[in-house]
């Protein structure tokens, strides 16, 4: 009877199975035509970076197919009358249909397992180093406990009927809310990080406690369905109808319902938000009051009437700063005054922000008015370089990150700035350059730098980018690329250094000689500030659990010339922040392990002196913490 | 009777409508409540904007579900047909009550944000002018098409989609979608621009609007509303799984060609010496402000005589086309250091290098670019495992055989000293070339790899090494999957056959014997 009924759940399933294999079979095939299959090795590091996303994807989806009818429906067609004339307990028919659903899921990691060894087949050389069996076994089996978990939920959530997108979308809502006011153990319930097992030196760091959550998870959600599935029938039918017919339940139904997409969206923007921990307010005056505005030729003012007396020296020096930029830059003025608000407050860790031609920068009671001034300069500058591109510098931010922040800065550091700042921002470049050089095509892609290095490094770099380029190409090289970056018969979809040497071409502009200049400033930059990276001691680490926290013990030779520094990425899996490590008395730094999923930590160490601004860093770490 | 219309859509949906017409001033609390965008789109109308992209098709899309579509699935259009009235008059009503509400719940959202944010906006009547006629624009676009869309009943899901797919497709292929008609008005200088029109994003916006509503219209009217009625049949539960997967391929689909997919601009060295010698095309630039005359012979020099060199291969080989050369001179660079420029394989080949360096050799520049130049040419194939032997070969015996001229025979039996630390030659080791470019190091494998085709020169022929050669790099390859194809369906194995008659264990025999022959 067992094999009779499995037989029937599984030719029921039959579409979800045929889905799976097609959709496994066209992917694959797809690859034999559009790619070069003989190079698709295959290569845990690379699986964890491309594949994982795709193959969480398809589990959830499918997982949410199966799950969502699987036992309900029987129900509502009425067919669990007929199962229930049959000599089987209810028991018998939920393990057949759960045991159906995990044998059409574990379709899923095994048509990728299975396309992963053909194409690793084929490409295979005779010098690789051996295959990843122990990692692609592993990855195998957390697809398969991540299915059966995925399953499990959607069976159960599966019982509240029309209720389904809702209660999916406050499950998910609640999940990252409590996340991130700080029940960091619920991370071991992340089906992602699940999926995330650490491959180092051709051994597999599995993800204990989120295997350990998910199976405690999945035995929860199959239990409290089964118990669901024993409770209904006409009675349970009955009751649902007798409470239907409540008009004011009906109503609240309904409303429940609708209210759906408002959790979703909520959700996804959870899901967006940065782990902004910084109190509101901290970084710009507190309390509402009057207002005020002032006008001038060139900027319109906002601010808080108790703060007159603060803007106004900026007031009375705003225009002389904009016809700095614009003798700076040799643009023409903008057609309309720049809006510059003194009251609102900025991201975290900024001084002011540019959006098209609204500046924000908050008033604080404690800056100098020149310190006021470069940051007006600064954010002025960004004004023009959206204005001069045509908005597309900021379409194109990962490509165009370097540039904007560096020439606002070098107009910052030669318009409104003096020698000492133009000191720090060179000793920032040669401390950068001394840990590693940049090529200016690594600069232009802000994604790939800030996997290798600290995402700060777009200002001082940036900053030598555009020394470089108006040094070899002359003043007016800015607003010639910012023009032909806005021409209209642009190309579409280029990316990278190649965008840069298409608008640079366009501009008449020698993208070979910007590079040759970029990477002669950087290292006149090093050859000057010798001094201060030889005081810069080389760092490593080493890194171990102690007490629920991820210590990292500082290694270096020689006198310390300033503050060690060290920072992480939040694990947060959707919006990533960078954060500083707690300092311990005993010069170690501590992370809470429970704020970390995965086996492997990444990290930054750095020294923080009088010599620069920011931190100088080493590039990126990542270790077993033992 | 119009006014009964609207009473009745009323009194069928007024709760709906209603709750529509609240839902997005949670949605906007929601957004205005989150403090990162607050600080990072430093307005309130960011926050619109937001509202706009995410609240208000869900609002479109849910209205043409109520007003439309439920009516022709429940048939209860039909009761409305028998009225004594014209049934574009029941889809006007349908079509205006709809976009009044998406209408008034975007103003009243709009004016909200004004009144929050009055302190810190520049709010002229020019800059609420702008505002309102972006939002209107946008509007009036997201409602008609979803005014459309309903008309489209079961296949509205699959269309919706598709439709989404589209646009992540051309946005990946690099169409600008945010600078074209109704996007470009809700783009991220929604909130700020207070000065500029978009006039020619309203007028491409109003033909959409006209164009959706004529089709909304024209769905709902065509065969006397037959075919909406049609459409708005249940899909049977096959047709949703099979349409589920299909978009679901579709999706990945485009994602996977997207991805590979990217533009790019041919390079341009303006001011660079040029030379042409038959497909081949070097362009040499320098990367300093002011070349010295001896730096400006040198770029000459090179062009020229790095086109013979490459021209002469390229002649030898049959090829019908051969990737650009670019060289930039770098006076901080070492002789003998050459940096690869990060070009797309499309674009050709750049090659950064001192030329003017004392100790810098041409003939290792020529070497280096023969190699990556072959492996452009070839999508690079040539230096899969399969076939890396014979890429090895030809550097080695491509300039001592003063170009495919003589066997270099006497050359390679003096100089080949890596055979005897082989144990045998096969094919199978032909098929591991890696292993044996490991073992033996880069120099003495290439220089084992070229005695194979100065041996098969020598005792076969010139021109039998030549067709051989022809085979195997004449052709370019496209850098996809056509080029594995053309690779496995004719092998290198296949090809030396073809060219020469020999197989590859009678050539790897006879190669063995040769070299065993060797003077000591």
């Amino acid at each position: 009877m067992n094999r009779t009924l499995l037989a029937k759940e599984l030719r029921a399933l039959r579409p979800y199975t045929v889905s799976i294999l097609a959709m496994s079979v066209l992917l694959t095939g797809l690859l034999f035509f559009d790619e070069m299959p003989d190079a698709q090795r295959f290569d845990p590091a690379r699986w964890l970076d491309k594949s994982r996303f795709g193959s969480f994807l398809f589990l959830v989806l499918f997982s949410m197919l199966l799950g969502s009818g699987l036992l309900v429906q029987e129900s509502e067609e009425r067919t669990l009358q007929f199962l229930d004339g049959l000599p089987l307990s209810r028991t018998r028919v939920f393990v057949m249909k759960a045991l159906a659903a995990f044998l059409v899921i574990s379709l899923v990691p095994a048509t990728d397992v299975g396309s992963d060894l053909i194409f690793s087949a084929v490409s295979r050389t005779s010098i690789d180093p051996p295959f990843a069996w122990n990692f692609m076994a592993t990855e195998f089996g957390l697809q398969l406990l991540a299915g059966a978990y995925l399953v499990g939920l959607a069976l159960l959530i599966s019982f509240t009927r029309a209720w389904f997108a809702l209660v999916t979308g406050l499950l998910l809502f609640a999940f990252v809310w409590f996340r991130q006011r700080g029940l960091y153990w619920l991370s071991n319930f992340d089906t992602y990080a699940l999926l995330s097992p650490a491959y180092v030196n051709s051994k597999v760091h599995v993800p204990w406690p989120q295997v350990c959550a998910h199976l405690g998870g999945a035995l929860g959600f199959y239990g409290l369905a089964w118990l669901a599935f024993l409770s209904i029938g006409d009675r349970a039918q009955f009751t649902i109808d007798r409470l239907g017919r409540l008009r004011w339940l009906g109503l609240l139904g309904t409303g429940a319902r609708w209210i759906a997409p408002i959790v979703w969206i909520a959700g996804l923007i959870l899901l967006l938000q940065n782990n902004d921990t910084s109190k509101p307010g901290a970084d710009s005056p507190v309390g509402e009051g009057a207002f005020s505005q002032r006008e001038t030729k060139h900027y319109l003012f906002l601010f808080r009437t108790s703060q007159a007396a603060q803007a106004k020296p900026l007031v009375a020096a705003g225009d002389i700063a904009y016809e700095r930029v614009v003798g700076y830059l040799g643009a023409p003025p903008a057609s309309t005054r720049v809006v510059v608000d003194l009251a609102s407050p900025v991201v975290s860790h900024a001084v002011g922000q540019t959006n098209w031609t609204k500046i924000r920068m908050p008033l604080n009671g404690e800056t100098a008015l020149d310190e006021l001034l470069l940051i007006l300069g600064h954010e002025t500058t960004h004004v023009f370089i959206e204005q001069l591109s045509d908005g597309r510098m900021s379409r194109y931010f990962n490509e165009c990150r370097c540039f904007h922040e560096g020439l606002a800065t070098y107009v910052e550091l030669n318009a409104f700035g003096k020698e000492p700042d133009r000191d720090l921002n060179r000793r920032a470049i040669a401390g950068a350059w001394s840990r590693g050089k940049v090529p200016l095509e690594l600069l232009m892609n802000d994604g790939a730098l800030s996997a290798k290095r600290e995402p700060t490094l777009a200002y001082p770099l940036g900053e030598a980018f555009a020394q470089a380029l108006i040094d070899s190409q002359g003043h007016d090289a800015p607003l010639r690329v910012l023009r032909a970056f806005a021409r209209s018969n642009a190309p579409g979809g280029l990316s990278g250094a190649g965008l840069w040497r298409d608008s640079m071409q366009a501009a008449g502009i020698s993208f070979d000689r910007v590079a040759a200049a970029y990477d002669a400033v950087c290292a006149a930059a090093v050859k000057q500030e010798q001094p201060f990276v030889n005081a810069l001691p080389r760092l490593a680490a080493t890194v171990r659990l102690e007490g629920g926290n991820i210590v990292v013990q500082p290694i270096f030779a020689g006198l310390p010339p300033g503050q060690l520094v060290c920072c992480t990425y939040d694990d947060d899996p959707v919006a990533p922040q960078f954060t500083a490590l707690r300092r311990n008395h005993d010069g170690t730094f501590s992370w809470p392990a429970a704020r970390h999923t995965g086996s492997t930590f990444r990290y930054l160490l750095g020294w923080h002196t009088t010599g620069t601004r920011l931190p100088v860093f080493e590039p990126w770490a990542e270790t077993v913490p033992k | 009777m119009i006014r009964g219309l609207i009473e009745k859509e009323l009194r069928q949906h007024g709760f709906a409508l209603g709750f529509l017409l609240v839902l997005p001033f949670a949605g906007l609390l929601l957004i205005l409540s989150y403090g990162v965008l607050q600080r990072a789109g430093g307005g309130g109308f960011e926050a619109v904007r937001l509202l706009l992209y995410t609240f208000l098709p869900l609002a479109s899309l849910v209205l043409g579900q109520l007003l439309i579509a439920s009516e022709f699935r429940q048939k209860t259009q039909l009761f409305l047909e028998g009225l004594p009235l014209p049934r574009a008059w029941m889809l006007g009503v349908k079509f205006a009550l709809g976009f009044l509400l998406v209408l008034l719940m975007t103003l009243l959202a709009l004016g909200y944000v004004a009144l929050l944010a009055r302190n810190t906006e520049a709010l002229t009547p020019r800059f609420a002018a702008l505002l309102a006629a972006k939002a209107v624009g946008w509007v009036a676009f997201i409602y008609t098409l979803s005014f459309a869309h309903a008309f489209l009943g079961r296949y509205r899901v699959p269309f919706g989609l598709a439709l989404l797919t589209g646009l992540i497709y051309l946005i990946s292929t690099g169409v600008e979608i945010s600078s074209f008609g109704p996007f470009a008005l809700l783009d991220n200088r929604f909130a700020y621009e207070r000065y500029v029109w978009p006039v020619n994003a309203l007028a491409i916006t109003a033909g959409l609007v006209l164009g959706l509503a004529a089709l909304g219209f024209s769905l709902g009217l065509v065969r006397d509303a037959t075919v909406a009625a049609m459409l708005a049949e249940r899909m049977s539960s096959r047709e949703k799984l099979f349409l589920t997967m299909f978009i679901l391929v579709g999706i990945s689909v485009a994602a996977i060609v997207g991805e590979h997919r990217q533009n790019v601009a041919p390079v341009e060295m303006p001011g660079a010496f040029e030379a042409r010698h038959g497909v081949v095309r070097v362009l040499v630039s320098a990367a300093v402000d002011a070349p010295s005359r001896e730096e400006t012979e040198a770029l000459k020099r090179t062009a020229n005589a790095a086109a013979t060199e490459l021209g002469a291969l390229t002649d030898y080989l049959g090829c019908d086309s051969y990737p650009p050369i670019f060289i930039v001179h770098r006076r901080d660079l070492k002789a003998g250091e050459f940096t690869y420029g990060e070009l797309k394989p499309k674009q050709g080949l750049l090659v950064r290098a001192n030329l003017t360096a004392p100790g810098f050799k041409i003939d290792a520049l020529h070497t280096w670019l023969v190699r990556e130049s072959l492996g452009i040419h070839t999508a690079g194939m040539a230096d899969r495992e399969r076939n890396a032997w014979v890429f090895d070969a030809i550097q080695w015996w491509w300039p001592r055989s003063q170009h495919g001229t003589v066997s270099a025979w006497e050359e390679a039996q003096r100089t080949e000293h890596a055979a005897p630390r082989l144990l045998d030659f096969t094919p199978a080791q032909l098929h591991t070339w890696y292993s044996v470019r490991k073992k033996l190091g880069d120099e003495p494998t290439d220089a084992l790899a070229g005695s194979s085709l100065a041996m098969l020169a020598e005792r076969h022929g010139v021109e039998s090494a030549q067709r051989f050669l022809f085979a195997r790099f004449a052709r370019r390859q496209p850098y996809d999957a056509r080029a594995w194809w053309h690779d496995i369906l004719r092998s290198t194995g296949a090809r030396l056959h073809a060219a020469t008659g020999l197989s590859e264990k009678q050539f790897t025999a006879e190669w063995q014997v040769a070299m065993a022959d060797r003077p000591e």
